[in-house]
């Protein structure tokens, strides 16, 4: 995806997403809430019109009308819906029929193997009006992998979901991986994304802010090292001095007197830390050097762009 | 796989949700009463609240053909007028627009299927359904007029009967399809078609207060806006022609043209091209550039 620009009239939804998966990896597509990465999967999947851009998928144009690519891609939207009337079971059956499934023994085998994959098995004869969020969720999973496609465009597939539905779909996403099918996973669940996820496309307010793998990201974005220090008491004054420190890129308060500090470059900050203690009438308890998470990263780098 | 596969699975989608609804069954108990009301209370009563009275206007008629008169009456009277939108354009508001207001669009655009066929599924459903519900209603005044008056005659003519009301009745799915492709709102399209029905009967009103009663009412079978509209392609391929116009009102069945089996086909074909076509491609047209912003 090259420059995909979406606009409402004026009104700007994207204004320039870069986005590059390789095939068989898990691409994770993050952003805060209203950065465009639904407006971008919907370009995607030719429910919205793009404006100007380009996007290729498996070489060709995914237009509203692109049957054969189409076929090759499952889509789990945000908060999936489907007709509430019809039972988990009925809902994988009508969409292979339209998805073009023709063999009717292997739909039904299908759609049975898939309501049991994503943990619906029980729920088979509920209709979609008795399902918890978690459990549309799950079908919607379960739809989009209809026709075992190459390509999963997930968005927020863990929304809603209880803590062992999420292990569940973590495992069923690296299970379609290894099987070869390529992931974008749209999740504001940056842990997740670390977890999972080979490389990253990180969106900001309509625009790619950086992408690559999650390794080069952290290379990429300020050397990616965290200090978690504790003091023996942490006052605004030292506080304040902590941030002017040379090549700080952003302290967060993780409990009393604990700091986690975000550096822009790899340089050790235990001798500053230990001399504005002293100065400002406290110690330095201890301090850790860690990798910093992808979450961390990825605030400092909003914050930065901000 | 053909691409009408992909069609007919639509068309079993809707299928599916049509018998499912309650509306489907709210509409077809409707049915069930209007046949009582026309096939048996209507007679009985000497034709009152219709503009058919059929047994004591002076009129020819035979009462072995009320079954086809009453039909006529249920789609040509004034109150009557609300009888293919109730049933055509109510049955249809919702098949897109429900898709819109419930993001189910979303899973259904998300396969491999193009709007085309998602639109021309949905409607191939409502034409089966519709067709099947005209079918049904004829059935019913011809057995309940054949109970409460006697035997009927020409059941010959009952595809014909059942084609002029399912005419009729298409007109307003498919206007239904067009204004739903356009407002992508379920509550909006009954609005809209609701309004087009009193808007019609306002302007006969505003005619009756000008030029006297007898001017509306003789617009009366044309106030039903299935026949307008079936009406102005006549026109055009018989200019001189006034055809069925006058034939419903007050039982005057005094037609200026003399009307044919063949010039009647004719006209209701010609009627179905331009008043089924137009809406249904426009509509198609507004539905491929509809954007799922939801």
């Amino acid at each position: 995806m090259k420059n995909l620009v979406k606009s409402y009239g004026p009104i700007p939804g994207v204004w320039d997403v870069n986005l590059a998966v390789r095939q068989g990896t898990l691409h994770g597509f993050l952003g805060p809430n209203g950065s465009g990465k639904t407006t971008t999967n919907k370009c995607v999947m030719g429910l919205l019109h793009k404006t100007s851009g380009e996007i290729r998928i498996f070489g060709e144009e995914p237009h509203g009308d692109a049957i054969g690519l189409k076929r090759r891609v499952g889509y789990l939207p945000e908060l999936p819906s489907f007709p509430n009337y019809l039972k988990g079971r009925e809902v994988l059956l009508t969409y292979g029929r339209i998805r073009g499934i023709p063999d009717k023994t292997k739909l039904l085998e299908e759609s049975k193997a898939l309501l049991k994959r994503v943990g619906l098995n029980d729920a088979a004869e509920k209709t979609v009006g008795q399902y918890s969020k978690g459990m549309q969720t799950r079908l919607g999973l379960a739809v989009a992998l209809l026709g075992e496609p190459d390509l999963l465009i997930l968005d927020e597939p863990t929304e809603g979901l209880d803590p062992v539905g999420v292990i569940e779909v973590r495992e069923l996403l690296k299970t379609a991986v290894s099987e070869g099918r390529t992931v974008l996973l749209s999740s504001h669940q940056l842990s997740e994304v670390q977890q999972m996820c080979s490389s990253v496309t990180v969106l900001k307010e309509g625009r790619t802010v950086t992408e690559g793998s999650v390794e080069e990201l952290a290379e990429r974005l300020h050397g990616g090292i965290i200090y978690k220090a504790e003091f023996d008491s942490l006052g605004p004054d030292l506080m304040n001095d902590l941030k002017r420190i040379d090549g700080v890129s952003a302290i967060t308060t993780m409990e009393e007197d604990v700091v986690a500090i975000l550096m822009s470059r790899d340089y050790d900050v235990r001798p500053s830390l230990a001399r504005l203690a002293v100065q400002h009438g406290s110690l330095l308890l201890s301090c850790d050097r860690e990798e910093a998470s992808l979450e961390e990263l990825y605030l400092s780098l909003v914050r930065e762009s901000d | 796989m053909s691409r009408m596969s992909q069609t007919w699975a639509v068309a079993r989608y809707e299928l599916t949700w049509d018998l499912r609804k309650r509306r489907t069954y709210f509409i077809l108990g409707a049915l069930f009463l209007a046949a009582l009301y026309f096939g048996y209370l209507v007679p009985a009563i000497g034709g009152k609240w219709t503009t058919l009275p059929p047994f004591n206007s002076g009129a020819s008629f035979e009462s072995s053909l009320w079954w086809v008169n009453g039909v006529n009456v249920a789609f040509n009277a004034l109150a009557s007028g609300l009888f293919p939108l109730l049933i055509g354009g109510f049955i249809a508001a919702d098949s897109l627009t429900t898709e819109f207001d419930t993001n189910t669009i979303v899973p259904l655009l998300s396969q491999p299927v193009t709007r085309l066929e998602v639109y021309s599924g949905k409607f191939f459903e409502k034409f089966l359904l519709l067709l099947f519900v005209s079918a049904l209603f004829t059935l019913m005044v011809l057995v309940v007029s054949e109970a409460s008056i006697g035997a009927q005659a020409q059941l010959d003519a009952f595809p014909l009967v059942v084609f002029f009301e399912f005419g009729a009745i298409l007109q307003y799915a498919s206007l239904a399809f067009f204004v739903g492709s356009l407002v992508r709102s379920g509550s909006m399209v009954l609005g809209i078609l609701t309004g087009l029905l009193f808007g019609i009967y306002g302007t006969m009103l505003v005619l009756a207060l000008q030029f006297g009663l007898q001017e509306p009412l003789s617009l009366l079978p044309i106030a039903n806006a299935a026949f307008l509209l079936r009406v102005m392609p006549y026109s055009i391929i018989q200019p001189s022609g006034n055809m069925v116009l006058q034939g419903a009102i007050l039982g005057n069945w005094t037609p200026e043209v003399t009307v044919t089996v063949t010039s009647a086909v004719d006209y209701v074909v010609a009627g179905l091209a331009v008043n089924l076509a137009a809406p249904l491609l426009a509509g198609l047209y507004f539905f491929r550039r509809a954007e799922v912003k939801g």
